[in-house]
């Protein structure tokens, strides 16, 4: 119990507690700082041990750190061994040739066998050197002196062959001679040449075109001295001449959509009957003739599709059954206009909207809608082409006074329903032109290509429509 | 190797810089050169009442002893009989005793070095001649026993310290403004174009200004104490007392200083062509005078260095042949078109400025606009300037501290043998 306690044994005789305390145990007063109130006892021990020999240790094994020596930050370990000392002393440099020491400050352990690093940056250009005889032999010329050659070769020896430099630094004065930076360069190239060829060198020559580099310097010039009102000039003629080729090719593409128009039509005019013809393939023999046209001169145009050629039915290829009546079914690339306009002729020819849906029906009722189509768009172009006419004949009845009528075939814009326009004499037109009439054009020239319009159509059956076209699309 | 990464090797060479303002000077591989003392010199025969000595010399035909003031803090002290004169003229070395005053002076009590451990790089104008150029070969090798020693082309130094190899340098200084082609780090001389148009000239300008408004000019030596006065009105100031007698060149001198702290506080360039609405628009600086006088500038502040971009404003009676001046803009035009037409679309793509004169405020925009005028379209201009005062003032003493410390020159030096074997006419070979 007493030892739990910490109490002395049985108090031996004579002694007491108090003796106990021997002087050893005194610890000097001094060594002793009472902990500040409020401090914490662990951060006091820590401060009150630091510096001593024993924390060293103890801190070392207080928490595990990179830092080898405790919580001190240590400082960064920059290269692993002892730093060398720099010296100040004479170094000597091989790019020099006449000893002149300079004095540097250089690390200690420079060997002295080691060429001056910078020595290696000497670099210099071969330039070749002649003697007297070489010169009387090979590079003899009426218009260079030799002593002005040689000043030439000592100049593109100093300045590494910078043509600009040496033609400011030539002496002309004291040669009395005016030359150009390309009469220098040539003499130059031409001695090298010379010498290779003399010396039995097998490098190629170096060829120097004088008379281009004079030629391209001038025309710089001419380019460099070019005034405001020149330049703007030139402006001028570039934009005139990008209008005019706008134009003509405007013109072409005009011709050819014609050219296409026409084709289509006298393909349609001239079968009898596309009753054996299905519209897949009668669309084959379409884009075939589209080709052969298309080809000469279309290089450049816009292609429209085959719409112009009337109008590409859909065509089932698929191998399960489908509904006749759907083959009547307009494709969704026919714009409003050609629609509007088949309405009005299939309406004022008072046949039925949706015929039967019979396949002899049908072929013929989708190639008569076509066929508008291909109409619609032939009375488009010849109206282009009857203002295009009064326009010249405007044009020249202001001019020559005179004027030229223009033939009643080629009229059709005024023509109303109703109109008999003669079909016999000069210059009518060969048919009585009824459902020509019936046609209604807006103006705007030439058919082109229409995006796809997300619009309604009419047809019978839609929810059928519907369906087939998300498996036939 | 020391900087071996960066091409650099110091010998500890010093860089002495002459310019018509002042003369820079300092060891080589430094940011900035450490001295930069005034050009004029105060000079003062000594006045040692007949003495054998002086009856002596005058009576042998000896120039008399003068004493040198060289350093501001000795030029600026108000003293008898003492002349201030300068040692250059149009951008060369004229007055070559004066000079070595000048070099004695700081290697003794600035650099505080021996000259005949450190190599000399020295900078010269582009139109230095080949007797000057080897004059000052012979003076440092004979008397300051250099070991080394070159000369370069302020232009091509200034063109180095912008960064580049080539380029037009334009160099708008105190006494002249010049522009000089540089091409792959030689100066095309024949195309260089000066003119005497610089900070002088504005200098002088502003003096007529406020002559006509009778400001009179007081330099601070005179000025014992002043009292602040409002604007505008007659300054309250006393003079010194005990003013030794001083020349009128003196005088003169110290009256340019203050002008020259007038001309940099208050000018200003407009971007264009000057009109009526922007001198109506200019803002007011207030200057205030050593005296104590302060007053208001207004559309004196753009007037005043109009006259660099257009010559018409350029007020002078005593400005003989006028005509053949040329503004700022002429000549960076002149001298791009007198370069081979190979190399001119470079020089318009590296046009930099430099010198103490264009740090007038709008100097760089209205080159800019000036020159986008004069030259053909097509071409790319590209006006550079160094940003800060100090690297547009010592631009070619960088440059110099540069090409110094580079170890690839290290091999271009002219050494003391060289030059004892040669002569004085190696200058001419080996410094381009």
């Amino acid at each position: 119990m007493r030892d739990i306690m910490g109490l002395s044994q049985a108090p031996k005789e004579g002694e007491t507690p108090l003796s106990k305390t021997s002087k050893k145990s005194f610890i000097k007063k001094g060594e002793t700082f009472k902990r500040p109130q409020g401090m914490h006892r662990e951060l006091f021990n820590l401060l009150v041990n630091q510096g001593k020999e024993m924390s060293k240790s103890m801190e070392q094994s207080i928490v595990p750190s990179d830092t080898k020596t405790g919580y001190r930050n240590v400082k960064a370990q920059i290269g692993f061994r002892r730093s060398r000392k720099w010296q100040y002393k004479p170094f000597l440099n091989e790019a020099r040739n006449d000893g002149l020491q300079l004095k540097h400050w250089e690390r200690e352990d420079r060997k002295p066998t080691e060429p001056y690093p910078f020595a290696r940056f000497n670099k210099v250009l071969p330039i070749p050197k002649f003697s007297d005889a070489e010169y009387e032999r090979f590079i003899r010329d009426p218009k260079w002196s030799k002593s002005e050659t040689e000043h030439l070769f000592d100049l593109c020896e100093r300045f590494d062959l910078r043509w600009p430099v040496i033609m400011d630094r030539f002496d002309f004065k004291t040669f009395k001679s005016t030359k150009t930076m390309e009469d220098l360069k040539e003499r130059y190239y031409d001695v090298v040449n010379e010498l290779n060829a003399a010396r039995g060198n097998n490098v190629e020559p170096l060829s120097y075109d004088v008379e281009h580099e004079k030629r391209r310097k001038e025309q710089l010039c001419k380019l460099w001295n070019r005034t405001k009102e020149q330049i703007k000039e030139e402006e001028d003629l570039k934009l005139a001449m990008k209008k005019i080729e706008t134009k003509r090719r405007e013109r072409e593409k005009k011709v050819s959509d014609l050219k296409r128009i026409l084709q289509a039509a006298d393909r349609a005019s001239n079968s009898p009957s596309p009753g054996g013809l299905s519209p897949g393939g009668s669309s084959h023999k379409r884009r075939g003739m589209f080709k052969k046209t298309g080809a000469p001169g279309a290089a450049q145009l816009m292609t429209p599709t085959e719409a112009s050629h009337g109008i590409r039915f859909h065509e089932f290829r698929s191998s399960g059954p489908h509904l006749r009546s759907q083959e009547i079914r307009l494709p969704s690339n026919v714009g409003q206009k050609k629609m509007k306009n088949i309405d009005i002729v299939v309406e004022r020819l008072k046949l039925d909207v949706f015929p039967h849906a019979h396949e002899e029906i049908v072929k013929s009722y989708n190639e008569f809608r076509s066929d508008v189509v291909v109409l619609l768009e032939l009375k488009t172009a010849l109206q282009a082409a009857e203002s295009e006419l009064e326009v010249l004949r405007n044009r020249m009845q202001n001019e020559l006074g005179r004027t030229f009528d223009i033939e009643p075939r080629f009229q059709v814009k005024d023509n109303e329903i109703g109109d008999r326009p003669k079909t016999r004499g000069k210059g009518a037109p060969t048919s009585r032109r009824r459902i020509t009439q019936m046609l209604e054009i807006i103006p705007g020239g030439l058919p082109t290509t229409r995006k796809r319009k997300a619009t309604e159509r009419a047809s019978p059956a839609p929810e059928l429509k519907r369906s087939s076209r998300s498996t036939h699309s | 190797m020391s900087g071996g990464i960066y091409g650099g090797d110091d010998v500890g060479a010093l860089v002495f810089d002459a310019g018509s303002h002042s003369f820079r000077a300092g060891f080589g591989g430094e940011e900035y050169p450490k001295f930069d003392i005034p050009a004029h010199v105060g000079v003062r025969m000594t006045v040692e009442s007949t003495t054998d000595e002086t009856i002596e010399a005058v009576a042998t035909g000896n120039k008399p002893k003068r004493d040198y003031f060289v350093g501001t803090t000795f030029l600026n002290v108000p003293r008898a009989h003492t002349e201030i004169d300068t040692y250059m003229k149009d951008g060369l070395i004229e007055d070559w005793d004066m000079f070595e005053k000048v070099l004695d002076y700081l290697y003794e009590k600035c650099l505080l070095a021996e000259s005949k451990y450190h190599p000399v790089l020295f900078t010269e104008a582009p139109w230095n001649t080949k007797e000057k150029r080897e004059k000052l070969t012979e003076l440092m090798f004979e008397k300051y026993q250099s070991p080394a020693f070159f000369v370069v082309k302020n232009a091509v130094l200034s063109a180095f310290a912008n960064g580049r190899t080539g380029g037009l340098v334009l160099d708008s200084g105190a006494t002249h403004t010049s522009a000089v082609p540089v091409y792959d780090g030689y100066c095309l001389t024949h195309a260089v174009v000066k003119s005497p148009i610089g900070g002088d000239l504005v200098v002088e300008q502003c003096r007529r200004v406020l002559e006509k408004e009778n400001i009179d000019i007081v330099p601070y030596y005179k000025v014992a104490s002043k009292e602040e006065v409002k604007e505008g009105e007659p300054p309250n100031w006393t003079l010194k007392r005990s003013l030794p007698e001083v020349t009128k060149s003196y005088d003169e001198y110290m009256k340019k200083q203050v002008l020259e702290d007038f001309a940099m506080s208050t000018l200003q360039l407009c971007d264009t062509p000057i009109d009526l609405e922007f001198m109506e628009k200019l803002p007011a600086v207030s200057y205030g005078f050593p005296c104590g006088f302060r007053k208001d500038f207004l559309a004196e502040r753009a007037k005043i260095p109009e006259s660099l971009f257009d010559l018409k404003y350029l007020d002078g009676d005593g400005l003989n042949n006028r005509e053949s001046l040329m503004n700022v803009s002429q000549i960076a035009a002149t001298s791009c078109g007198m370069a081979d037409i190979d190399i001119r679309p470079t020089l318009y793509s590296n046009l930099m400025i430099t010198g103490g004169n264009s740090l007038i405020m709008g100097f760089t925009e209205r080159l800019n606009h000036d020159l986008a005028h004069k030259c053909p379209p097509t071409i790319k201009l590209r006006v550079s300037a160094a940003p800060t005062p100090m690297e547009r003032r010592y631009g070619s003493w960088i440059g110099g501290s540069i090409v110094a410390s580079l170890g690839s020159f290290q091999q271009l030096w002219i050494s003391k043998n060289e030059y004892d074997e040669t002569g004085k006419i190696i200058v001419e070979k080996k410094c381009p």
